[in-house]
């Protein structure tokens, strides 16, 4: 009935390495006798419920995550903030024990439990000693499935929620988050961050709760994974005993806008006057996680904006002394995420800085990487592989990933394999699919009248208050 | 001969502890010490279930060890130690690093500086070269001081100027202290990042950056004996001078309650109440880590349940208990107090939970759930060896002992309700108590 699949990181780093001619690879980069092998083993119940379960016993720990396949990105339109909201109420209350009841017992034997909604997924976490495996089970499962969603708990996280909405205006980085949201995805759910609106909050009813988790959280739209140390063959019982009266049901599909296109560059300043940094923030909607250049994506995204050999660092900070920061990342998600640029400067140089940035995105899209940072790229991706996978809780995160968002099977253990085999046409050729340098949200926190006059000169400027 | 010279410094310490905690959880931790002839100390923390190393260098200096004038140098030098050196280029050390599959930086605190990188154990040699060049043969040139003295007034800027929690605790510590250097933040005044020129660099070069005054840890997939080897070619011929003589300013003992308020653009007020403890290895320590533990972890906790969820007085709640060089704080924190509330309210609220500690012993429950909470928290970091590195090093900079952090387990075990109630009454005292509020602008000019 299962599937077994037996991953020894050992066998598959050396199968790969005859792929690998640029890398200095050597024995002990490979592994030898003494690295662990990860073993995961994955089922699927009758009620459609995956479970994977991975074997790590360096420590006596264990983490279990629920992921259920329903995020912001289903929130009804007047009602953003919806998913997260669920999520919230889930260890305010079950059928069978209170707030203080559940927060007593997992606070009690030191462990986690959280819950929290992203845009595309809701995830149930919980983490404690190995020994304490049956009670955050349990515990897990209680709250996924018969949350009672009282209406005291819901006025308190709807006030909560309100006013931390309301606090992000205090943060320039916040308001440039959600600007740069709004602008990016109009009437798209990926607009809203998975916190909601004040007015989204505002309108949701309890009965809009239960009517989410009834339609959403369901065995054969959740994947269960339990990593640690624990004895896979003894706990299949336990998650069998534990989850099979979860009723299976159809699953609607909510059908969702098309991703707008962005049309020039289209500014907003947030006008905020204590400031004396502005906040930059610059894009437009990136890839989608199973797009097939996601890794030349990676690589590139890599040499313009991570760390600190990046072509953002090396002009903004290394060079100019401009900023403490410039990253660029794709966050890639099932539809096609935000690639953003995020950096700051101090207001007299941020239009100097957004200058540089969009130079940057220019080059490197008309005259793409040199095989010399290709390499570079490469060897980190690769030599960073073993760091990655490191705890117990980065191996499941990774198998996660791959489950989700329905990645080819094999996809992990190929991980290596695909980074290498990326070559310079292919990342140059994505580069230019991908990256669009004329089509830009840009959105600045400032004190606005220190850049206005210098951000017109880019074109059409809109000024707002937070 | 270089065996013969390894095998006679071989392992000056080797220490294995072995310890049962009050989970049931049997803690193992090997650690092995070799000092240098230049004073060096190199530890050594075998683990070989990955393939990688965490190679970590600890020098003994931080902000308090600064003077007004120059506060900040310690951070800001952090930053020119990346700008190259005789054999490296600048910003070469991140990129040799990366090339090479592995990650580095570097933090400063108040008691100390580290740098790390985290890479495939065959890199071992490499990162042993690179960090022995920079600590003999540093570049310190007028550009170079020039630009990151920028970058890092843009970092004051982000974590202090523009930062709410910023300003809240540069506040707290300006106000507790009056004399010692903690009083102080890490990253400096903007006017000394300003005027901190390339002489005081040198200068703080030479004076801190030596063998005598750093230790190097190392933890993960490596031999101990070849390690020595490596970081006796590396490091065994750099020269320690004449060490420097510590200054200590020790902070007078408060007399009365001190206050402070804070006007930021912020549409909710913050509020921090601090109190004076003593250093890291004092007896009270764990008592006081416990009690934080009890008002203010976890969603039963005490503050937690009455501030946060009866009152809806505030969005957040934290408690951190300083263990530094020197005597810190003991800090509750409330973050965005709330439209319906205000910071004179959550006060009380935090002065009546403190007083009813003086008042009531603790539920042995409570005391067993903070120790649960505690020793699962210190297990789940040591899963890699990067914190591993981390938390033997911040116990070795603050109390002389790289597995201090351990032994502090047995502390928590021992302490009782009674010694809760003890050091209440001893430090959470109107006289040794500072409170500073973070308030909008705005009220205030509302006012008439």
């Amino acid at each position: 009935m299962f599937k077994f699949i037996k991953v020894f990181i050992r066998n598959y780093i050396i199968a790969f390495i005859s792929f690998l001619p640029l890398l200095t690879f050597d024995k002990n980069l490979l592994g030898n006798d003494t690295l662990i092998p990860i073993q995961y083993k994955k089922t699927i119940q009758d009620n459609g419920l995956r479970v994977i379960m991975v074997e790590h016993h360096e420590f006596p720990v264990v983490a279990v995550e629920l992921l259920v396949k329903a995020g912001s990105v289903h929130d009804s339109q007047g009602k953003e903030g919806l998913a997260n909201l669920v999520a919230q109420l889930l260890r305010e209350g079950t059928h069978a024990k209170d707030s203080l009841e559940i927060a007593e017992e997992i606070d009690f034997i030191g462990g986690t439990l959280n819950a929290y909604g992203e845009y595309d997924s809701t995830s149930i976490t919980a983490t404690a000693l190995a020994k304490h495996f049956p009670l955050i089970l349990n515990l897990i499962s209680e709250v996924t499935r018969f949350p009672s969603f009282q209406p005291k708990e819901l006025e308190f996280h709807r006030g909560k929620t309100v006013t931390s909405i309301l606090r992000e205006k205090d943060n320039k980085m916040s308001i440039a988050a959600r600007n740069f949201s709004e602008m990016l995805y109009g009437i798209h759910p990926y607009a809203h961050p998975p916190i909601g609106t004040v007015e989204g909050l505002k309108s949701i009813t309890r009965n809009d709760i239960e009517e989410f988790h009834r339609n959403h959280f369901l065995p054969n739209n959740a994947i269960l994974t339990i990593v640690g140390d624990i004895n896979t063959t003894e706990i299949v019982a336990a998650v069998k005993e534990t989850f099979s009266t979860w009723k299976k049901e159809n699953i609607t599909e909510t059908p969702l806008p098309p991703i707008p296109r962005i049309d020039g560059y289209t500014i907003r300043i947030i006008n905020k006057p204590d400031l004396t940094q502005t906040e930059i923030h610059v894009g437009h909607p990136g890839i989608n996680r199973t797009d097939p250049d996601y890794f030349s994506t990676l690589l590139f995204s890599y040499i313009l904006g991570k760390g600190p050999t990046s072509r953002l660092y090396t002009k903004l900070r290394a060079e100019k002394g401009l900023t403490y920061s410039a990253t660029s990342l794709f966050d890639a998600r099932n539809l096609q995420g935000p690639f953003l640029i995020r950096t700051y400067s101090k207001n007299e140089s941020a239009i100097q800085t957004l200058r540089l940035v969009l130079d940057e995105l220019q080059k490197i899209t008309s005259k793409g990487i040199t095989n010399e940072e290709l390499d570079s790229a490469k060897s980190y991706y690769v030599g960073h592989f073993p760091l990655s996978i490191e705890t117990s809780s980065q191996i499941a995160s990774r198998i996660i990933e791959q489950e989700f968002y329905g990645l080819p099977e094999g996809y992990l253990e190929k991980y290596l394999v695909n980074i290498q085999s990326v070559s310079i046409e292919d990342v140059n050729r994505t580069i230019k699919r991908v990256l669009d340098p004329r089509n830009l949200v840009i959105v600045l926190v400032s004190k606005a009248e220190d850049i206005q006059a210098d951000a017109k000169a880019l074109g059409e400027v809109e000024v707002k208050e937070p | 001969m270089v065996r013969t010279s390894i095998v006679c410094y071989l392992i000056l310490l080797s220490l294995l502890l072995c310890m049962r905690i009050s989970t049931g959880t049997q803690i193992e931790i090997d650690l092995k010490e070799h000092r240098l002839k230049n004073g060096l100390r190199l530890f050594m923390h075998e683990d070989h279930s990955s393939p990688i190393i965490s190679f970590q260098v600890w020098y003994h200096v931080g902000s308090m060890d600064e003077r007004p004038g120059i506060t900040g140098i310690s951070h800001l030098f952090e930053h020119m130690m990346f700008k190259g050196s005789k054999n490296v280029k600048p910003e070469e050390h991140s990129r040799i690093i990366q090339l090479n599959g592995g990650t580095d930086n570097a933090f400063t605190t108040k008691d100390f500086t580290a740098y790390f990188q985290n890479l495939p154990s065959s890199k071992l040699e490499l990162a042993a070269r690179l960090e022995a060049d920079r600590m003999e043969h540093l570049q310190l040139t007028k550009e170079t001081l020039l630009s990151e003295r920028d970058v890092v007034k843009e970092e004051r800027r982000l974590r202090v100027d523009n930062s709410l929690f910023g300003k809240l605790n540069e506040g707290l510590y300006d106000t507790a202290f009056l004399v010692h250097p903690y009083r102080w933040p890490v990253i400096g005044w903007m006017s000394d990042l300003e005027t901190i020129s390339l002489d005081d660099c040198k200068t703080f070069y030479q004076t801190y950056y030596t063998p005598g005054n750093a230790a190097i840890i190392i933890a993960g997939d490596m031999d101990p004996g070849n390690t020595i080897s490596v970081i006796e070619k590396y490091f065994g011929s750099l020269s320690t001078p004449v060490r420097f003589k510590e200054v200590i300013h020790p902070e007078p003992v408060q007399s009365q309650q001190r206050q402070k308020e804070i006007f930021a653009d912020t549409q909710f007020p913050w509020l921090a109440i601090g109190y004076h403890i003593p250093d890291t290895d004092d007896d009270d320590i764990p008592a006081l880590e416990l009690l934080g533990n009890i008002l203010t972890v976890g969603r039963s906790s005490r503050l937690y349940r009455k501030l946060i969820y009866e009152e809806k007085a505030a969005l957040s709640l934290f408690c951190s208990v300083d263990k530094n060089r020197n005597p810190g704080l003991f800090t509750i924190t409330v973050g965005s107090i709330r439209k319906e509330s205000t910071p004179k309210f959550a006060e009380t609220i935090i002065n009546e939970s403190l007083e009813e500690l003086k008042k009531e012993l603790v539920t042995e429950r409570e005391i067993e759930k903070a120790r649960n909470k505690i020793e699962t928290e210190l297990i789940f970091g040591l899963q890699t060896n990067f914190v591993r590195g981390l938390r033997m090093g911040f116990s070795m900079e603050r109390t002389g002992d790289p597995l201090w952090f351990i032994k502090d387990l047995e502390r928590y075990e021992r302490s009782t309700a009674e010694d809760i109630q003890r050091v209440a009454k001893k430090y959470f005292t109107q006289k040794n108590r500072t409170v500073v509020r973070l308030i909008p602008k705005k009220e205030t000019r509302e006012e008439p």
